[in-house]
């Protein structure tokens, strides 16, 4: 397999942004259908990458598959370097999918939709680029691109209050993003020759060689970057408003991808590069995970508008990415197989939950469009009105709180059964969150699906084929991983396993 | 001096003759009736032919600058005091000068489009005089040439800038420019003259050993005299607190000479400070200027941002911008300053800036102040140009003149966007290799202060963003007040799109831009 496969993936989407820019306005079909047939080559080529790539092949730090390096910015050392190994070849598959069913169900937007597609193929491009990026500057470059195509999408095509949670967006992240680049100047000039490279970063010992202080200023750089992006509570605040307003598609991509690029900052930059440092402050990431796991579902169950409450869920569910990458990284007497498993749990919890909330979304689409209400007290009984949505819509909310069959109830098993041998009280802690999402989803589901019918709502027109063709791929992962994890879990482990042995002897 | 070296001056010479051709002709041609001359040889095609020309031995100044070394010129004793150096770093900033010099000449064709003006030509004499004179602030080593090639900008900049004689916009501008450029420059005078009078001399350089060699009376009498010098070229950057006059200037101003104020005139500016504080008195020799051109950055980074956020018209928020811009510049001055070793430079007779201690990695702030410096020419530049052409469309450069422009310009709003997203330093833009640059040359450093001023500036590009995406806001999701598209003239479209070109391309095509630059201060 040649190894310019991925800057294909990458850079695409991006010829395909230009190719809409040369479309005249007027000609909206065309304009449409062509971004989703471009956003289609990228995810053909990652399926063909999935099954070429090979799962126990060489990991990060001590390498990367399908590598391409070429010298960038020779003068400072950046380079071209692009690579993946298990830890985002799932990331990168699973953005190559999202955007084209994000696309899919997009077909109806009917506001300047020019800007639109090309703006959703920029940022696809910047987000592929995050995840094979192996070279800091690269990776900084396109974790920003991603930025301003969002701030847009929100902006352009979100809801009343789309103009305050643009800017609020984009502003939160890029407080996050300058630590993050200030940290990764600081680690620049304290390796010998100077590097940007992600690899040799990790092999140098990079906590030793910025001191005590050095390391620790560094660590909350990129902490900070990382974690708002995640959210983790208490940098969550500009999430509810971003999820609120943003169009449907863009809340899928925001949850879906958007959020997985802070944890996978996690497990591709401070536990690899920093491990150490990592390890002195696991205690604070843990209590930050187990605050946002229980803040999280606590404020979800408060919630009123439905949008909203999928919202602050994901403040939830990325708590136990959170609490998996701590306990792997925990100074307790947990073993490899521990950590390993913590890390398995929270790249399954990451890729689930794309799978999971995206659908989530993409039904709140679905109804918000018919009743135009996302008011949970003026539902009631659609599941006896339409039985399509109700089935689909189901299913995600139990896929959601972690139902065993399910792929949702994978991840968070693998997270707790790793944590379990970190620390069992903060282990113990964590469930209150599983029981609380439990009850507000399936209080959700019943005060959706369920009692009298809404007068209003009789005659609600059913799902159609455009809606179940965008959730039908994303329903089948949610029960084949639930059922048969093997064929992921075997790409996660390998790279788990890696990043496992910095916190063993 | 021979022949050959006739490359290094060229332009300068180029520049002040042509100047005199085009007022000359110009004068010429208002006597004849219906101005048939000027149709015949209008003053703004000769300004541009000769801005193109000028550019191309721009370039081969900087090229032979690096390639033979620096040029002393009008050496006042034969050991070499001279008062001009063209080195690589004077040619550097000479071609930045040059080029935005011919893209304001570009712009300005636009902007007298239907303004049928007599005086035409003394516009387009008074732009190539003033470019002459920046490219001899940028190359002066002694505090006399300092003095009055500085005056000679400033004079040809207030007379530009209140240009429309009618408008009461533009004469403020004139005039206020004017009132604190005396008062600054007349400060800045006496300054240089406590200077000599401490040292006995007047070169750069022997006032760095003057005082390097504790000949002085009293350290701190000359670091009063910095701070007064410090006055007249904190103006000409618009450094805070020395920024009063950008805002009123910048309005009023036409537009193309604001633009051009903004990069070109400031180039002078970043060009003669960074020479005067890293080589007449460097951080050995004890004056300790380093606090004060801290707190002087961090100050001009962060009003200039705040009240930027306040702005209801594009040039005045673009003024504050600026005064913010500068800031960052003066990042890499100061992280330069901690590792400019003078002592080489100063052993040879007479001054080069020299960006790297012995033997040591060469520290990336002087580097980074000159990529700064282009990518600033091309961003901002390539803002006003879209200020100009919604200017000329709405009759307004306010910011609610911008609203729904991407229904109605897509091209020119969608530039914009970039040029700001440059301008706050978010990749993938040449204002963010510019602004990495310069951060990493504070973190290079590794000094607490350096890197507390760093975190202050980053803190700043967040909130720049604030008032730079309040237009953006505005122009994606305002209501446009109609439907009619705004269209540029084509030399102005040209201009917008080579600048939207140049200011993505020095990202994705760096090492040479970042190695002409390492070169013109090595």
């Amino acid at each position: 397999m040649h190894s310019w496969i991925l800057t294909l993936i990458t850079f695409i989407p991006l010829v395909g942004a230009v190719i809409i820019m040369f479309i005249p306005r007027d000609r909206t079909g065309g304009i449409k259908w062509t971004a989703v047939g471009v956003s289609v080559i990228p995810l053909v080529l990652a399926t063909i990458l999935w099954f070429a790539y090979d799962s126990s092949g060489v990991q990060f730090p001590k390498g990367a598959q399908f590598m391409v390096d070429v010298p960038w910015i020779t003068q400072i050392g950046v380079r071209y370097m692009i690579g993946v190994d298990g830890v985002s070849m799932p990331m990168v598959w699973l953005t190559t999918l999202l955007v084209t069913l994000s696309l899919i169900y997009s077909l109806i937007i009917e506001l300047r939709p020019k800007e639109y597609f090309f703006l959703f193929l920029v940022l696809e491009t910047g987000m592929l680029g995050t995840f094979v990026a192996l070279d800091f500057f690269l990776f900084y470059v396109f974790w920003e691109l991603t930025l301003v195509p969002m701030y847009f999408l929100i902006g352009i095509w979100g809801g009343p209050r789309r103009e305050y949670a643009a800017i609020k967006f984009f502003l939160y992240t890029l407080v996050g993003s300058v630590a993050m680049l200030l940290a990764i100047l600081a680690m620049y000039f304290n390796t010998s020759p100077h590097t940007f490279n992600m690899m040799e970063m990790a092999r140098a010992g990079m906590d030793a060689r910025l001191g005590g202080v050095g390391a620790a200023l560094v660590f909350w750089g990129l902490f900070l970057g990382f974690a708002i992006k995640v959210p983790v509570w208490p940098f969550h605040t500009w999430l509810p408003d971003a999820h609120v307003e943003a169009p449907t598609a863009g809340s899928v991509i925001l949850a879906g991808v958007l959020l997985k690029m802070g944890t996978y900052g996690f497990l591709r930059v401070l536990l690899p590069i920093l491990p150490r440092t990592s390890e002195r402050f696991w205690f604070y990431m843990a209590m930050l995970a187990l605050i946002s796991i229980i803040y999280g579902a606590l404020v979800a169950m408060a919630q009123k508008d439905l949008k909203k409450l999928i919202a602050y869920s994901s403040v939830n569910h990325m708590g136990y990415v959170i609490l998996g990458i701590a306990a792997a990284a925990s100074v307790t007497g947990a073993n490899l197989a521990d950590r390993a498993m913590a890390l398995n749990g929270a790249m399954m919890q990451m890729f689930n939950h794309g799978v999971i909330t995206g659908a989530l979304f993409l039904l709140v689409g679905v109804i918000y469009e018919r009743t135009h209400t996302r008011d949970l007290d003026s539902f009631g009984g659609l599941g006896a009105r339409i039985p399509v949505f109700a089935g689909l819509f189901s299913m995600a909310c139990f896929a959601s709180l972690g139902l065993p069959g399910l792929s949702g109830f994978i991840g968070e098993f693998f997270v707790f059964r790793g944590a379990f041998g970190a620390n069992i009280l903060i282990t113990a802690l964590a469930t209150i969150g599983i029981v609380v999402t439990a009850a507000y989803l399936l209080w959700t589901i019943q005060r959706v699906l369920l009692g009298p019918t809404n007068p209003k709502l009789e005659k609600l027109p059913d799902a159609d084929a455009r809606e179940v063709w965008s959730l039908a791929p994303l329903m089948a992962l949610m029960l084949l991983f639930g059922v048969w994890p093997a064929p992921i879990l075997k790409i996660l482990n390998t790279a788990s396993v890696e990043i496992a042995r910095f916190f063993v002897g | 001096m021979t022949l050959t070296d006739l490359i290094y001056v060229a332009p300068i010479l180029m520049l002040a003759v042509f100047g005199l051709v085009v007022l000359i002709l110009g004068t010429i041609a208002d006597r004849f009736p219906k101005g048939r001359l000027n149709h015949l040889l209008p003053p703004e095609y000769l300004t541009l032919a000769v801005m193109v020309a000028t550019t191309v031995m721009a370039g081969a100044a900087l090229w032979a600058g690096i390639r033979f070394g620096a040029l002393p010129l009008f050496e006042l004793k034969p050991s070499a005091n001279p008062l001009i150096l063209v080195d690589g770093f004077a040619a550097f900033f000479g071609l930045i000068a040059v080029i935005g010099t011919l893209v304001v000449a570009v712009m300005s064709l636009e902007y007298f489009g239907d303004h049928n003006t007599r005086n035409r030509a003394e516009y387009f004499a008074l732009l190539l005089f003033a470019t002459a004179a920046i490219l001899l602030t940028a190359a002066s080593t002694d505090l006399l040439m300092i003095y009055l090639s500085i005056e000679f900008l400033s004079l040809s900049s207030y007379v530009l800038a209140a240009y429309w004689k009618n408008d009461n916009r533009s004469s403020e501008a004139g005039i206020k420019y004017f009132l604190f450029g005396a008062v600054s420059s007349a400060v800045m005078l006496y300054g240089m003259s406590m200077l000599y009078g401490l040292t006995n001399s007047t070169n750069l350089g022997s006032i760095a050993s003057a005082i390097g060699r504790g000949e002085v009376l009293s350290v701190q009498a000359a670091l009063a005299a910095v701070v007064m010098v410090l006055a007249g070229l904190g103006f000409k950057l618009a450094l805070v607190p020395f920024h009063l006059w950008a805002p009123d200037t910048y309005e009023g101003a036409p537009t193309p000479i604001t633009a051009w104020l903004s990069v070109a005139s400031k180039a002078a500016g970043l060009a003669v400070a960074t020479r005067f504080l890293l080589v007449a008195v460097p951080m050995q020799t004890g004056v300790n200027w380093f606090e004060i051109m801290l707190v002087l950055s961090a100050a001009s980074m962060t009003l200039g941002n705040l009240v930027a956020i306040t702005q209801k018209n594009v040039k005045r928020m673009l003024a504050y911008s600026s005064v913010a811009q500068v800031g960052y510049m003066m990042v890499g001055v100061l992280a330069a300053a901690t590792a400019h070793d003078p002592r080489a430079a100063v052993e040879a007779g007479y001054l080069a800036v020299s960006a790297s201690a012995n033997g040591a990695a060469p520290n990336y702030g002087l580097a980074g102040l000159l990529i700064y410096a282009v990518s600033y020419l091309f961003m901002n530049l390539g803002a006003f140009a879209v200020v100009i052409a919604v200017e000329r469309k709405s009759g307004s450069s306010d910011i609610e003149a911008f609203s729904g422009m991407m229904k109605r310009a897509p091209l020119l709003a969608g530039s914009l966007v970039v040029f700001f997203l440059s301008l706050a330093g978010i990749p993938p833009t040449a204002g963010f290799l510019g602004k990495f640059y310069v951060f990493a040359a504070a973190i290079q450093t590794a000094r607490t202060d350096l890197l507390v001023l760093a975190i202050i500036a980053v803190a700043n590009s967040v909130v720049s963003v604030y008032y730079y995406f309040n237009v953006v806001r505005l122009m994606a999701m305002g209501e446009a007040p109609t439907k009619v598209p705004v269209e540029a003239s084509k030399p102005l479209m040209a201009a917008v799109v080579v600048m939207l070109v140049l200011t993505i391309g020095i990202l994705i095509a760096a090492p040479p831009v970042v190695e002409l630059a390492k070169a013109a201060v090595l």
